[in-house]
Formats: C-alpha cells, structure tokens, sequence
C-alpha cells in the first residue's frame, strides 16, 4: 500500500493545529498537512461566540470565531493542506499516520509531527455523582455545542456544577436564550474562572453563585427534575444539615477539562501526570524525537492567544525538525514544581535558550515572588490557579546559573 | 463422583457467585438453577459463534486471600467445592503474582478457576438472540406495554399499550416485573425480594493489568469481583446486596463508587483516581416462594400460562431455560415443529476498529460512512450507527449498547451531538424528539429562541 | 448619598471598590482600589455600565442554521435582555461575511450588529 509523505502533519485543526501549520509553512515547507475528525477547521472557537479573544494576540477583542476565521484564513492563503472529517486512527513512534475518512483510509509517513488534538470535559460517570442517569445531565462544552451550533437549548431551569469559565460563560448564554439559572454551584471559596466572567456572566443577570457547595444526589427518573446542593468542609466533604433541593430540568458540569493524550499513550509518549500532556522541552519536542506537541492537549490553557503563541513555536520546531536542521545540543535542566505550583510547561528546558514558561499555581495569593531555581525572581501582585502565569526567560537570565544544573525548583512564595 | 476436571463446569462460577448471597450456605444439585446453567454454560461457545458475539471469551479467575479471615473463608471455599466433586487449584503468593504481576504484595494465596469463567456482554447477547429471532420470524414489539391479561377460551386477550393481542400461550418472563404480569392473569404465587448493586467501569487504558478476574473469597452480602472486559476497560463491583423496595430506583451512590474503589485497590497496583469513567446499577430479583431457585412452570390455574420467574444466574442458563419452556408449552399442547429453514446464523454490526487494514478498506469502499470516525474514544463509525439504526436502534442509549459509541472516557461528550443528530436524520424526526432511552428522555428540550417568544 | 460596590475587573485582582456617591449621582470617594487603572475602570462601570453583546441569529440557509453575532462597540448593560429578544426574531439569508452589518444602530443603542461568521450560499 503506497504511503503519500508529507513534511508536517499536524493532528488537529483548532486554533493549536493551526497555529503550528501556519509557522511550519512560513518555515517553508511544502508539505504541511492538517487532520480534524469535524466538519471544519477552527475547533472549538466556533462555538465560543463570545468575545475576550485575541486580546493579547492581535490586540483586539475578537469573538471565538473571528479569532478563529483569521487563523483558518491564514492557513489557506499560505497552502496549508486540511484533511476534514479525517480522524487519525493510528499513529507509530516512526511517525506513520493511518486516517480513517469517507473516502478511505490514507497512509501518511510524515517527517515530523504535532500533538493538537486538545481537550475533553470531566464528566459526570467520572465524578460519582449520587443520584439517577436520567436525562438532561450534560458537561457544559456539550451544552454549549448544542445552543451555539446546533440551535437548540437543553432545558429551561438549569443549574450548572463548577464555575470554570466554560460553566459560567454557559450560565449567560442560557439565561440570554430565555432559560432560567438557578444556581452556579462551586466547591471551590472562590470562581474558577476569571473575575471578569463572574461579574459579566453571574453578577450581571442576579444568578446565585453558591461558594463551598456541591451537588450531592441528582433526581428525576426519566429527566432531572432536582438537584441536591450542600455546603462543604475544607476537605470538599458535604456538611450534614447544610441539604438544599434546588428544582431544575437541566444539570451542566464545568468541573475540569482533560487534555486528550489516547494517540500520545498509544506511541509511548512520556505524560506528566499533573498537567495531563506530554512532556516537553523548550521546543515543544516530546519525549519522541519529531513528535511535537501545543495546545490544550499539551496543558489545559485559559488564554486562546497561549495556545497560538505554544503552537506556533510547536509548529516551527516541527519544520526544524522536518527540514533536518541541526540543534545545538544544550544541557537540559527538569523544572520541579515546587511551593504553591501545580505545574509549569515545557518541563524540560535547555540552558541558554529563551523560553516562556506557563506556569499554573495551586492556591490564589496575593504580593508573591515567582522564582526558578536562582535565575527568575519577579515578584506578581496576584496568582491564580484559574490564571496561567507566562514567564519570561531569556539568554540573560540563564547567564546567572551556578555550576553545573539538572534540576531547578519553580516556586510562588509569599513574600511576607 | 467421578471428576472430569478439562470439562467445563460452570458450578464453580455458580458457587461464587451464589456464597455471596446473604442466607444461603448450601447448593442443591436437582436444582434448576444448576441443572439450566450447566446445560446453558456449555451450549455458549457454539452459540456465540452461530450468533456472531464477539464479546463471549473464556477466561479465568483466581480467587485471592489478602488476610488471615479471608484465608479461612477460602479454604470453606475449597471444602465446598471438594464436596461438589471439583478441586480448584492452589495458588501461593508467587504462582499468583507470576500470572498477575499487578495483585497487590498484600497477597497470602488463591484458588484458580481455568474452565468455568467466562465473559459476555449481556447487550450484545441479547441482541444477537432477538435479531437472529427477529429474522426467524419472531415479530418484537418495543414501547409495547402489556397492560391486562384476560383468558379467553382456554388462550388469552393480552391487552397492550399498542391494542389487544389474541393468543393460546403465554410465556411471563417479565423479570422485575414477573409479579405484576403474573397478577394480570390471576396467578401470582410469589412476591420479590430487591437487592441493588452498583458497578464501576474502569477507563481502558488500564487494558492488560489484569489478564484473569479476580476477587475475594465470597462471604453472604459481601464479595466482589474485578473483571478485565473484553473491551480493555475493568469492571469493578463490590456493592451487591443492599435491600431495595423500589423497582424503578436505579440510583447509585457516591459511598458505593468510593467503597469499591478502595476496596479494588486493596487487591490491584496501578489504578489512579481518575480512572472510573461511569458506573451502573442494576437489582437482583429473588422470589419469596423459593429464593433459591427459578420458578418456571405452567400455573395451576392456566396451564398455557407458563411462569418463567428467573433469579441469579439467568445470563448462562438463558437457552437452556428457553428449551426447558418450549418442552412445557409442549406438554401444554403446542404443536411444536422444527423449521426447516430456520437461519441459525446472525453477523453482527461490523467493527471498524477491529477489522484488518484491508477489510477496513474494503467496506469503506463500498459504504464509505464507514471510514466517517463519530465515536472518538471508542472509535466508532458512521456507518455503525446507522447500521445500528437500521436494525432497530431508536434512542441514544440504544445506539449506545448496539456500537458502544459514548461507551468510551468522554461518556458520549463528543459523539453525543452527533449521534442525535444522526438518529433525528435516520429516523425523519426532529432533534428535540430523539431521547436518551425512550420516553420522556429527550436530549433536547427547545430549539433555540423558543424560550424568547 | 449612597455607597455601591463594584468590582473591578481590570486585572486578576478583582479588588472590591466602595464608592461613596452624592445625591447628585458624582462620585465624591473610591476605596479599595489598588491602582489607578481600576479607578477609572470602576468610574466608567458606574457612570455607564455596558457591554459588548454576542449572540446567535437564526438562518435561512441550509448549510448552518445559526449565524453568531455581536455588537461592534459595548452597549448598556440593562438593554442585553431586551437585545436578545429583539435577535430571536430575526432570520439572515445568505450570504453574509465577516463583520457585515446585520442591524443598524440596533435599538437605538448606537451601536451595530455585526455577523462574527460567514454565511455561503
């Protein structure tokens, strides 16, 4: 069977996958190929009909599918190749792809690839919820797929489980379709997402967000008819006495999103078990040598312009790869998460190469001192874990290193 | 008693499974139960073949001992099956962690069962049975109530939700709802004990930990089993008689998930938090006239009433128990003649993630919705689904258990939208009437902007 | 005189600003604010709350049947409601592009609604 050869394939047609295609073609490569198992490009930015986008990227405050638009328009007038309704069915370490589409399977031998496939939602079989699997329980991407794109809306009283920002952008969208929220329940003491979604999607339209709560039981035989809400302790256990039925016909959980590694595994790919990707080193090289890896299947992002910034440098490292240029090899140090840090990527760092890290914290803080190893020390006025924290690193900071270094500790220390 | 030890016995299996009901110590031979689930056991590797069920594998078990109680309670075991006339074999620590390296150190000794555990997916089986009766000219009635039975000159009118059928025999084997059925007709000498369960299903990436099911020695209302699926997902259940009162209460319970959780993990390495991706409930019906065994028998009162109330284990014993019914419908007069073109053989639904490079290609080519991937995790196809619906699939739960697309990690996340989008186009109907399972379960509620009018 | 709170979402602060308001609507007092930013974010969120609006428009086409939309400047905070009802009735015909206007001026707010997405056909 004959196998077409392609210098870039890139898994994935979001704003990832694209991101990487666009630079590996200004890169100069002939052969750049993008795979996405929907009907268009662009991912999930369709549905995002708000706006927020693109505001450190292109300066200006884009709507989920104009962001999109410019990428997808980009990609096309540069000669981007896209295989739609394509799934990448296999892939092998040697870098052999078998898509599945309408038309066949195609074999494709790529010189390098990248790892785009993004992110899936937390669901409710996984959380253990108590209670009935009748109908009207669906994650809030799902939800937001069927309002947005479908045109149509799940239920009339809703009560929505997390207050990512996925939850509480879905909380204005349902209440501007006529539906009624009833209650954003959040186990955390403050939002998951950013504070400017809390005040534009809760506070603006009176919908009651319950801090240190969660839903304990789900009711309703053939569809949700209630939801049982209690406070919690520290330790996110329900309280006794603290019960509430809050009466509803729809549930959405905005509980976590998990990065989508099933190919990464099935070719041995090294995962960080914290941030759920792969791990990566200052090029966005995983653990296998010409497979790449940006976007949300990388670490989950809150920023769309993150994602095209760690795609882009993905993609030009692929056709680095592809073109066979020659790296210097530099010592590399492992980052090790260390106070009031969750994860930082990429993981391994080269000495001497700027590299901006996203990192993500554990706990909000205020007046902190982010620091790795001895080279970065930049105080921030306030951390949160609903916030990736770029930092910058650059030739300079590495000139400051003692000795030889295999290891450096990120920290985010209060500074009293 | 004679032993042949290389011919499958399901008695083992039936033994485990029966030593975890509360109140019951002794197995009887004559029973029906046993005599239908052995007779039943062995007619399944011709059958899943004839049947085209992928999912039916011979596999085995050990049975592990992790302290000095369950130790005890294992050499019981072994008592009781020596009396049965079958020597398990012993396993010590290191045989057991030579076969299953991820059992955990906690591991004092087993018990190995080679010939008598097996796998299946009951969904599979039981679409297998009804699409090869289905096409032998059964005629299967869904959405189909039976709401009174009225007899009538020796037969019945059975009336439906769908309107009356006339007919000389009836055949109750309404499982949950025996006792309701059988009180339409006037002959409901039993009621029902309700015991719950609760059931994990373990995300597929943990495929190969386990090579044979294993589990604790069984002790009344406790036990439990980890079961490797031929699916590459684990299924994990230790919740299995909690008393219930409520037939339509299929509820599961946060403590169950974490009971069992931790309770696997007491006996298994290498299972993460994460790693439950659904769990199920499901209730086990035990008559009160003799909960031990099956009731099966033509009623006094109406002869061609025939009571099929059937208790655990009734996957194994189904066609053993099926020819046990036609031999008293056949006592009770119905002419019964073998058909000479009956089609013993069903293929089923094609998987593409399973099909060799070439056969992939092959049916893509000639339908190409079968290269079309909807079901991402589980690796589904297009062309399944609509297979799936055109071999009966009506709601999403039903395309569901036909293709397992939504089966896999995402929990139907991804191909959920696009299944009912699919069923909507297939079936001509609007998305807001495809549902979940039927009923009052739509997916949908409104199109967009109806609630702004 | 009265003494609203809002919160500032310049930055991932989010600090909690007291102002004291004389009977004249003027602000004579802000507390709580960490920088100067915030000060005039919070003047502009009291003095004239708006937002930009996003939504979807109901299709007459074939190929998709919804088209989003958004305003091309904030609106007041208090007509989003009304804006939605007003875009629930509205049905778009092909073909429209990025950025078209869809409604001018729409009710009155001065702002326009543009398409966020393109509609072939």
């Amino acid at each position: 069977m004959s196998r077409e050869e392609v210098d870039v394939a890139v898994i994935g047609g979001g704003p990832a996958g694209l991101a990487a295609a666009v630079k590996a073609r200004e890169a100069g490569l002939d052969n750049v190929i993008v795979i996405e198992r929907s009907e268009y490009l662009g991912g999930l930015l369709d549905q995002c009909i708000h706006n927020g986008f693109g505001l450190f990227y292109f300066g200006e405050d884009l709507t989920g599918p104009e962001y999109g638009r410019r990428f997808i328009e980009k990609a096309s007038d540069l000669g981007v190749k896209s295989l739609l309704n394509s799934m990448v069915v296999r892939l092998s370490p040697d870098r052999k792809l078998l898509i599945s589409s309408h038309t066949g399977l195609t074999s494709l031998s790529a010189k390098s690839v990248v790892l785009a496939m993004g992110c899936r939602e937390r669901t409710r079989g996984s959380l253990c919820l108590s209670g009935t699997r009748a109908a009207g329980i669906l994650t809030a991407g799902t939800a937001q797929r069927y309002v947005n794109i479908y045109g149509y809306i799940p239920g009339r009283e809703v009560v929505i489980l997390g207050s990512g920002d996925v939850g509480m952008i879905m909380a204005r969208r349902l209440t501007l379709e006529g539906a009624t929220v009833k209650a954003v329940v959040e186990v955390l003491p403050y939002v998951g997402g950013l504070i400017r979604n809390e005040v534009q999607c809760l506070y603006d339209f009176n919908i009651p967000l319950l801090l240190e709560h969660t839903v304990t039981e789900i009711h309703g035989s053939e569809r949700v008819e209630a939801v049982t809400v209690a406070r919690v302790d520290k330790k996110w256990n329900p309280i006794a006495g603290t019960e509430r039925v809050i009466t509803c016909d729809t549930l959405l959980l905005s509980v976590g999103l998990i990065p989508e590694n099933e190919l990464s595994r099935s070719i041995g790919v090294e995962l960080d078990p914290v941030s759920g990707g792969p791990v990566v080193d200052s090029a966005m090289e995983t653990s296998l040598s010409g497979i790449f890896a940006g976007g949300n299947v990388l670490h989950v992002n809150d920023l769309v312009d993150n994602v095209s910034r760690e795609a882009e440098l993905a993609g030009a490292s692929a056709a680095a790869f592809a073109k066979e240029e020659i790296k210097q090899r530099k010592p590399r140090v492992r980052l090790i998460a260390g106070e009031n840090v969750r994860y930082a990527v990429p993981q391994v760092v080269s000495i001497g190469d700027d590299v901006t890290l996203s990192v993500r914290v554990r706990e909000p803080a205020e007046n902190v001192r982010l620091k790795v190893g001895n080279i970065i020390n930049q105080s921030l006025r306030v951390v949160k874990p609903s916030q990736i924290v770029p930092v910058i690193v650059t030739a300079e900071d590495w000139s400051k290193i003692n000795g030889v270094v295999y290891e450096m500790l990120i920290s985010c220390e209060s500074r009293r | 008693m004679p032993v042949d030890r290389q011919s499958p016995t399901p008695a083992w299996s039936i033994l485990r499974s029966v030593l975890d009901e509360p109140g019951v110590t002794l197995l009887h031979p004559e029973s029906l139960k046993e005599k239908l689930t052995l007779k039943g056991f062995n007619a399944f590797p011709s059958l899943a073949q004839q049947l085209d069920i992928t999912s039916y594998t011979r596999s085995t078990y050990i049975m592990i001992a992790t302290n000095e109680d369950e130790v005890r309670l294992l050499k019981e075991t072994e008592e009781l099956c020596w009396q049965l006339g079958f020597e398990p074999e012993r396993l010590n620590r290191e045989a057991i962690l030579a076969m299953e390296p991820n059992i955990t150190g906690k591991v004092i000794c087993g018990l190995l069962d080679s010939t008598s555990e097996s796998v299946i997916y009951p969904w599979e089986y039981c679409f297998a049975l009804m699409e090869n009766a289905r096409e032998n000219g059964v005629k299967i009635l869904t959405g189909t109530e039976v709401t009174a039975i009225k007899p009538l000159d020796g037969g019945f009118i059975v009336d439906t939700s769908r309107g009356p059928i006339r007919t000389e025999y009836v055949v109750n084997a309404a499982g949950i709802y025996a006792d309701k059925v059988a009180r339409m007709a006037g002959v409901c000498d039993f009621g029902f004990t309700l015991m719950k369960g609760q059931t994990e299903i373990l995300d597929k990436r943990l495929k190969g930990l386990l090579n044979s099911s294993i589990g604790p020695p069984p002790e009344p209302g406790g036990g439990g089993k980890i079961n490797p699926l031929p699916s590459g997902n684990i299924s994990i259940g230790f919740i299995g008689y909690i008393p219930t009162e409520d037939k339509e209460d299929l509820s599961g319970r946060r403590e169950w998930s974490e009971m069992t959780f931790t309770r696997t993990r007491e006996l298994v390495n290498g299972i993460l938090p994460g790693d439950i991706i659904n769990s199920f409930n499901g209730i086990r019906v035990f008559n009160t006239r003799n909960p031990e065994d099956h009731i099966i028998e033509a009623t006094r009162k109406y002869p061609h009433f025939i009571n099929a109330v059937i208790r655990l284990p009734g996957l194994a014993a189904a066609t053993a128990i099926a020819e046990y019914v036609c031999a008293l419908l056949g006592n009770q007069g119905l002419g019964l003649v073998r058909k000479a073109n009956y089609h013993p053989y069903r293929k089923g639904i094609p998987k593409v993630s399973e099909l060799p490079e070439d056969e992939r290609r092959e049916l893509i080519a000639r339908d190409g919705r079968y290269g079309h991937i909807v079901c991402r995790c589980e690796e589904v196809s297009e062309g399944e689904i609509v297979e799936a619906i055109r071999r009966g699939a009506r709601t999403v739960a039903a395309v569901k258990y036909r293709t397992r697309a939504g089966m896999g990690r995402c929990q139907g996340g991804f191909c959920g939208p696009r299944v009912v989008e699919i069923l909507a186009r297939e079936l001509d109907i609007p998305l807001t009437e495809v549902t979940q399972k039927g009923g009052l379960s739509q997916v949908l509620l409104y199109r967009s902007k109806e609630l702004l009018a | 005189m009265t003494k609203p709170e809002i919160i500032c979402v310049g930055c991932p602060l989010g600090c909690r600003v007291t102002l004291t308001v004389g009977p004249d609507s003027r602000i004579e007092n802000m507390a709580g604010n960490r920088c100067r930013e915030g000060e005039k974010y919070v003047a502009a969120e009291f003095q004239n709350p708006a937002r930009v609006f996003t939504a979807t428009v109901l299709t007459e086409s074939g190929d998709r049947r919804l088209l989003p939309v958004k305003t091309d400047r904030p609106v007041p905070k208090s007509q989003l409601k009304e804006l939605s009802r007003a875009v629930a009735g509205m049905r778009i015909k092909p073909a429209v592009g990025i950025g078209q206007e869809i409604a001018h001026d729409i009710l009155g707010t001065g702002a326009n609604l543009v398409s966020t997405g393109t509609l072939s056909g």
